[in-house]
């Protein structure tokens, strides 16, 4: 089952994107703000990670930047 | 929004106003004090000058008095000695006064004497009466026939034994100079070089003075022909010894000859030196009088100027003299008369004391002495103008009758003089012209009468300073302005889109019953609704701040019961932010107070301030609201217990699209707006707005409305 990482800090968009991808059968996981989302990466290594920009702590750019 | 371009346009007007038009207006003031003060500094000037001026002929004038007094004094103990010889000993008087040139004496009407020892020439008529007859007239047969011996018969022996007769019989210094002299010549001719040379030394020797015809002084002609004898003979050494024996003789005014006989002779002398020296170019002890030639030539050189200038004024000042000059009896009181003469391009500073009468001198003799101009003006007029006149202030020329300048300051003047003046009695005949050295600009400004303009220009340097820093601070406040503003932009557009995408996709996934769980629908319900609220909140906000900016907003005033209105605010927020955890304490002291107020305005910058404490709650979940009445005002404040506001950031939480921290990396949304409209409403109350907080502690943001007065 493909792992999707969503780091998004909008509760509401956050749990609307959750449920939606859930109910396609991928396997979810999320993060609220930058730094705990890169090391969520890490981690889990998703297939595909759904990232905002403006994040708080650490933005968007930064966490894709390290990333690679 | 054109919130700002009407801001800068009264922020250059003012700038304007209040600093630029005061700053020229004084800057002008002050540099017309200034230039006042720089004519009053220039008329000052003249006047000092004009006195200074008087001061320095005074001076001259006294000193001039001073060797005049002297003069007197010394003729007046005139020991009865002749005119000649009480000349000669008024040297001393002339040592005295190193700018006296020359003591003379008038004679009558037509004749000067001066010392003659300092004279290389004389005028002719001032020399000694040379013989006018060779020959005492007793002798006169005895040398005809001589001489017929000489010259006709060419019998030298005889002519010679002839003329040693005469010789041995005479007494008479005169005859016997000439009868020597003639030996001499004869021994010469007859071919006896050495007892010639012998014969014109005894000339030298003894009969230095004799005159012959012509005034010669035999002396002169003997050395002349000694020196070429010995040339003759090839003694070169003795001939260049001779020759410059009587150069010296000569330079040192031992002759009182006539000027074309001084000349002449000075000419033959070197002539036969020059060709000695080309001669005995290999001969060490002649070359060695070279030196001895060369001192004397500038010795003579020295002295024929002073002869000629002195030589003129023997010539030709005694008519000029005797013109000018007042009769005793016209002035008795004045003891002397003071003119300069001018001759030839010559001045001469003339003192001539007058003749008096009844002490039994001779009237005709009148006694006088130059001063030297060039002394007079180095020595007296120099020294007295370097004095008198401060060189920073005062340039001046002396000119001379003609105009030509004869002496002007260390600074050199320029333009046209501010003052000018001569001396008393035109004595000498000499214009003194003074010039003013413009005080300078800045000088003027320090040197002002308690420095007030300078302290002007100070003040002026303060005003344009400080208005600098103003304008600079607008403009970096304008600029930072812009900032936000494009801050605002994206930020606000973020705050729109937000709540926009969750409301539609939650809509969506309701319609199409994507909805995992009961629980989860009402939950998407719950979010509709906070995300809606949070819409309208901004927009409310937006459109507020827009009116009251423009001033479209108007404030309903009406009796508000606080309590009922803080309860009606808070419950639609606690119900919203019930589910996340948050309770909203009230305290109030329970009594219902009225106040004077727009309810709905109120209850918005309520809702604002509460809302941002949920947003900054952080972890806590507790906040309080306060409503009590302290003295005459009643006081509501929103305690949080969250992060905290960084103290640089206090002040400032109040400027609009103000928002802490780097954009991007926000954990808290929010348009930057909200703070901003709570004070304007609580402005438009009259009352007051601040907050006090502690970094990770909470904030707590206090209002203070007025109550209205009981009673009224």
């Amino acid at each position: 089952m493909e792992k999707i990482l969503i780091i998004e800090d909008e509760e509401s968009i956050l749990m609307a994107l959750e449920d939606n991808l859930r109910l396609e059968g991928y396997e979810v996981s999320s993060a609220k703000d930058g730094p705990r989302g890169f090391s969520l990466a890490i981690e889990q290594a998703p297939d595909l990670i759904i990232l905002d920009i403006m994040l708080p702590k650490m933005d968007g750019f930064e966490v894709c930047k390290k990333l690679r | 929004m054109n919130l700002f371009g009407h801001k800068r346009k009264r922020i250059i007007i003012l700038f304007f106003i209040g600093v630029v038009l005061p700053s020229l207006l004084l800057g002008y003031l002050a540099f017309r004090g200034v230039k006042n003060d720089q004519a009053l500094v220039e008329k000052n000037r003249l006047d000092d000058q004009r006195r200074n001026a008087e001061s320095v002929i005074r001076t001259v004038g006294a000193y001039v008095s001073a060797v005049e007094q002297d003069f007197q004094k010394t003729l007046a103990e005139r020991p009865s000695v002749s005119p000649d010889a009480f000349l000669l000993s008024l040297e001393k008087f002339k040592f005295k006064h190193p700018s006296v040139e020359d003591v003379f004496f008038l004679l009558d009407a037509d004749k000067i004497r001066l010392p003659i020892g300092n004279l290389l020439f004389l005028p002719k008529d001032l020399l000694p009466l040379s013989p006018a007859d060779p020959w005492p007239s007793s002798l006169a047969e005895n040398m005809l026939a001589a001489q017929r011996l000489e010259f006709e018969q060419r019998n030298y022996r005889r002519a010679l034994e002839r003329y040693q007769q005469l010789f041995d019989a005479s007494a008479d210094p005169q005859t016997k100079g000439q009868l020597l002299n003639a030996i001499a010549r004869v021994q010469n001719k007859s071919g006896f070089t050495k007892q010639a040379m012998r014969s014109y030394a005894a000339i030298a020797r003894d009969f230095d003075r004799v005159r012959i015809v012509g005034g010669m002084p035999l002396g002169l002609a003997a050395r002349l022909e000694l020196g070429s004898l010995q040339v003759a003979s090839n003694d070169s050494l003795s001939a260049a010894k001779t020759y410059l024996k009587l150069y010296k003789t000569l330079v040192q005014g031992g002759f009182t000859i006539e000027k074309a006989l001084y000349e002449n002779a000075v000419q033959t002398l070197k002539n036969s030196l020059a060709d000695i020296f080309s001669k005995a170019a290999s001969d060490p002890e002649v070359q060695s009088q070279r030196s001895v030639f060369l001192n004397l030539e500038n010795e003579e050189r020295e002295k024929t100027k002073v002869t000629e200038r002195l030589f003129l004024f023997l010539a030709s000042a005694a008519p000029n003299l005797k013109a000018r000059t007042p009769e005793a009896s016209e002035t008795p009181s004045v003891a002397t008369t003071r003119l300069t003469l001018e001759l030839e391009k010559n001045s001469y500073l003339v003192s001539l004391s007058n003749p008096k009468t009844g002490r039994g001198e001779d009237p005709s003799e009148r006694w006088g002495f130059l001063l030297h101009p060039a002394a007079f003006r180095e020595k007296l007029l120099r020294p007295a103008l370097q004095s008198g006149f401060p060189l920073e202030e005062t340039a001046w020329t002396v000119r001379g009758q003609d105009g030509q300048i004869l002496m002007t300051s260390e600074k050199a003047p320029s333009g046209a003089p501010s003052y000018r003046t001569s001396f008393e009695n035109n004595f000498p005949n000499w214009s003194l012209e003074f010039y003013q050295l413009n005080p300078q600009f800045l000088q003027t400004l320090l040197a002002s009468r308690q420095r007030v303009y300078f302290y002007m220009f100070l003040l002026i340097a303060g005003i344009l300073g400080f208005g600098l820093i103003l304008a600079v601070r607008a403009v970096s406040h304008e600029l930072e302005l812009a900032k936000m503003k494009s801050d605002f932009v994206s930020t606000v557009s973020h705050e729109f889109k937000s709540p926009l995408t969750s409301i539609r996709q939650l809509a969506e996934m309701l319609q199409a019953g994507r909805v995992p769980s009961e629980d989860r629908r009402r939950q998407y319900y719950d979010v509709l609704v906070e995300q809606s609220e949070r819409l309208t909140l901004l927009i409310d906000n937006i459109l507020s701040l827009a009116k009251i900016d423009d001033g479209r907003r108007i404030f309903e005033f009406k009796s508000v019961e606080i309590e009922a209105l803080l309860k009606e605010t808070i419950t639609p927020i606690s119900d919203r932010v019930r589910h996340e955890g948050f309770t909203i304490e009230m305290e109030t002291d329970g009594v219902p107070h009225v106040i004077v107020a727009d309810g709905a305005a109120l209850s918005q910058a309520l809702t604002n301030l509460i809302d941002n404490a949920v947003k900054y709650s952080g972890d806590s979940r507790r906040i309080i609201l306060r409503s009590s009445v302290q003295g005459s005002n009643l006081v509501i404040s929103i305690q949080d217990f969250g992060q905290g506001i960084h103290k640089d950031d206090l002040n400032k939480v109040f400027d609009r699209f103000y928002r802490g921290g780097p954009p991007l990396t926000r954990s808290v949304k929010g348009s930057g707006l909200g703070l901003t409209l709570v004070k304007e409403i609580v402005d438009a109350h009259r009352g007051k707005v601040h907050v006090e907080s502690e970094p990770g502690e909470g904030s707590t943001f206090t209002i203070t409305l007025p109550l209205p007065r009981t009673g009224a």
